[in-house]
């Protein structure tokens, strides 16, 4: 078996099919011709002086400048600073805890901005995430990160909004933005008088229910905002509102029913109206 | 239209303004240590007046209950870990790994006790001992459910319902165990009906009241 491979390698020389290899290469130009042993000798020597000559002409490299100490990660930084700040908050220093708010506030909305793309919607879980680090802050240890417990609180927000959203999206048409964004725009809405029309059905709500759609509504608080004021769950208070609000509706459509309020304007224009026409 | 940012701002001088002093939640190996306390002076109380002798030698003797005895034990081990570490952000890797060990103690256990039922023969049906065993054990998860809920109330739960469950595993795992260890009737059916069952049917029936009870209590 060997003899017949050495056999077939040495027919295979004498064919002559290095060589037809070769020239084949050489005619494609990718590879020089095969050398001869003295070639090969004088490409080596010519090789070696071209790198000597290179070596002797070559200038010479100026000196790197020495590297300077590397800066620590802004994380790494602000990780004992964050975790001090914490500390002190936690025992009642609040001057820390607006310090700790205010540094933390660019990293929880970068976290929340990176999963929710709507704008309004991330800004109300931005203000979750913080409304919960504030009400789980004794869950906080100093001897661990501070940098994982917040993302984790932050986490916890963005699931909640997703799966609160999932919820309701069988239920809830969302409107476009920019469609009522330029109807809202106008005073305040806390200083605008209220119809005494609403203001009556507002005083017939349960007053939970009314705290929390004349915080929303009337004040104009956010829902996060509300919730605190409320000293209540974000869930809570947004089922409160929406309860409120449909206690609402039923009110105001009763009314328009029964002829009590006909219009959207409130009941002094209308009355006034009614005063100069019968006059 | 005011900008969203400020509400933001608000909130901040909101909080600040609102700021009180907090004691900060115990360390999680303290937590565990002292509930692990509590558990073990709770099984020496209920089974003080009980003769368990024979406790040990039917560990050896009986697989069968002596696997039940290490399911009930797991679960009561990685669920109170996992409940414990629930209430802690940033601590979800042990919560999920106490999970998973208290599920798959309790499975495993119970899968053991199915299995056997048939090879034993013990297809005898004891519907009274087998409701007192699981009237005691449920009775005996009380305290235990005590001590966990605390713990979850003060910390900061993401899964209300999902700790409740494992919560509740916990609890009424080292009620089971308390009842196993006093219980004299080793038939695999009996431990599954009145033992093992004990957790997977108050988790189930608990997890939703409880879960809404902390979000309650927590605000």
């Amino acid at each position: 078996m060997a003899a017949k491979r050495k056999a077939k390698i040495e027919s295979s020389g004498e064919a002559g099919g290095s060589t037809e290899r070769d020239a084949k290469r050489v005619s494609c130009g990718t590879l020089r011709p095969p050398l001869d042993g003295a070639d090969r000798a004088t490409a080596a020597l010519a090789l070696y002086a071209r790198g000597a000559m290179q070596t002797l002409t070559m200038p010479e490299r100026p000196e790197r400048p020495a590297p300077e100490p590397e800066k620590p990660r802004e994380r790494e930084d602000s990780e004992p600073e964050l975790s001090a700040w914490m500390r002190a908050a936690q025992a009642g220093d609040a001057d820390a805890y607006r310090a700790l708010l205010t540094a933390i506030q660019p990293k929880v909305r970068a976290i929340v901005f990176s999963r929710i793309k709507a704008d309004a919607s991330a800004e109300d879980v931005v203000q979750n995430a913080l409304l919960s680090i504030h009400r789980g802050r004794a869950t906080y240890r100093s001897e661990r990160p501070f940098g994982p417990w917040m993302r984790a609180i932050v986490r916890n927000a963005v699931t909640d909004y997703f799966r609160d959203r999932k919820r309701r999206g069988d239920r809830e048409i969302p409107l476009p933005v920019e469609d009522w964004a330029k109807d809202v725009s106008g005073p305040d809405p806390a200083k605008v008088p209220l119809a005494p029309e609403l203001q009556d059905a507002l005083a017939g709500l349960p007053v939970k229910q009314r705290e929390a759609v004349t915080l929303i509504q009337v004040e104009g608080l956010s829902v996060a905002e509300a919730a605190l004021r409320a000293k209540v769950s974000v869930g809570a208070i947004k089922v409160r509102a929406h309860r409120g609000y449909r206690a609402l509706r039923k009110k105001l459509e009763g009314a328009r029913r029964e002829g009590v309020w006909e219009s959207s304007e409130p009941a002094a224009a209308r009355s006034d109206d009614a005063k100069e026409g019968g006059s | 239209m005011t900008d969203p940012a400020n509400h933001t701002d608000r909130l901040i001088d909101r909080l600040t303004e609102e700021l009180e002093p907090v004691r900060p939640l115990p360390r999680l190996r303290t937590a565990f240590a002292f509930v692990l306390a509590v558990w073990a002076a709770i099984l020496a109380v209920g089974l003080l007046g009980s003769s368990t002798g024979w406790v040990w030698s039917t560990l050896q003797s009986n697989w069968i209950y002596g696997a039940s005895f290490v399911g009930l034990v797991v679960a009561a081990l990685g669920g109170t870990a996992s409940v414990l570490a629930a209430g802690v952000p940033g601590r979800e890797r042990v919560e999920q790994a106490g999970m998973f060990l208290a599920f798959a103690g309790l499975t495993a256990a119970a899968v053991v006790c199915w299995m056997a039922i048939p090879d034993v023969g013990a297809n005898h049906s004891y519907p009274g001992v087998d409701g007192m065993c699981f009237q005691d054990a449920v009775w005996s998860s009380l305290l235990p459910a005590g001590v966990i809920f605390t713990f979850l109330v003060r910390g900061w739960v993401s899964r209300p319902i999902v700790a409740s469950l494992v919560g509740l595993l916990a609890s009424a795992g080292v009620g089971a165990l308390l009842v196993h260890l006093s219980c004299s009737l080793i038939t695999p059916k009996h431990i599954l009906v009145g033992h093992l069952s004990v957790p997977f049917v108050l988790g189930v029936l608990g997890m939703y009241p409880l879960g809404w009870l902390i979000r309650r209590l927590r605000g």
